[in-house]
């Protein structure tokens, strides 16, 4: 996602983004180097060495920051972002588990009635073109019951 | 986090609350985006040369 325009709110203390999901909110109680009352920021761009995927912010006193826009996707909770660190961890939980239980990954194939490169697509932390159902078929073939806790916001 | 230049590579860190990543640019494009923590890719391959950057920056404690 790219960042279009930056713009900075001293009062509010945050930075606004602009991105094709709307416009994104960032504190900078978040970034370091953290601006105050006698270091202020003096520009903030779109970086686009970063391929706009990012930006980066110049306090008075000349220190540099850089924010990724992934940062900002996850404080601002974006769905897309969550799905794909759950299929991610949901993944690596899988590859461990593969590990440690002396199943052969033929048998964990036919216990899921699947194909062996619908297993290995399964089984790639690089690929987010599944479904969480799909990762939650596969670690109940082995063995591990995925459940759902309900965290309050910090 | 400020930029980290090497080797024609543009790397920025950042710890939030699916661990520590790491994003790597070259020619303005993400190569890859690197899991800190376990070690891992979360998107892209790695290349030997990011690799050896990546443990480089450790040695440094730039990361």
């Amino acid at each position: 996602m790219k960042i279009k325009k930056v713009t900075w709110n001293n009062r509010k203390k945050c930075f606004s983004l602009a991105t094709s999901k709307g416009i994104l909110e960032f504190p900078y109680s978040l970034l370091h180097p953290k601006p105050s009352s006698q270091d202020e920021i003096k520009k903030a761009y779109s970086d686009a060495e970063i391929g706009k995927e990012a930006f980066t912010y110049l306090l008075q006193s000349g220190k540099e920051g850089t924010v990724h826009i992934d940062q900002v996707l996850e404080y601002n909770q974006d769905t897309d972002y969550l799905r794909e660190a759950l299929l991610y961890k949901l993944t690596l939980k899988a590859q461990s588990l593969l590990k440690e239980k002396k199943l052969s990954a033929r048998a964990i194939m036919r216990r899921m009635h699947t194909s062996p490169t619908q297993f290995y697509r399964l089984l790639d932390q690089t690929n987010y073109n599944k479904s969480i159902d799909q990762m939650a078929k596969l670690l109940a073939a082995l063995d591990c019951y995925v459940d759902v806790v309900f965290k309050k916001a910090a | 986090m400020s930029k980290i230049r090497r080797g024609n590579h543009i790397f920025i860190s950042w710890i939030g609350d699916h661990g520590h990543h790491i994003h790597i640019y070259r020619d303005k494009k993400e190569v890859l985006k690197w899991d800190l923590t376990e070690d891992k890719a979360i998107k892209g391959k790695p290349t030997k040369k990011i690799l050896k950057l990546i443990e480089q920056l450790r040695k440094e404690n730039l990361l």
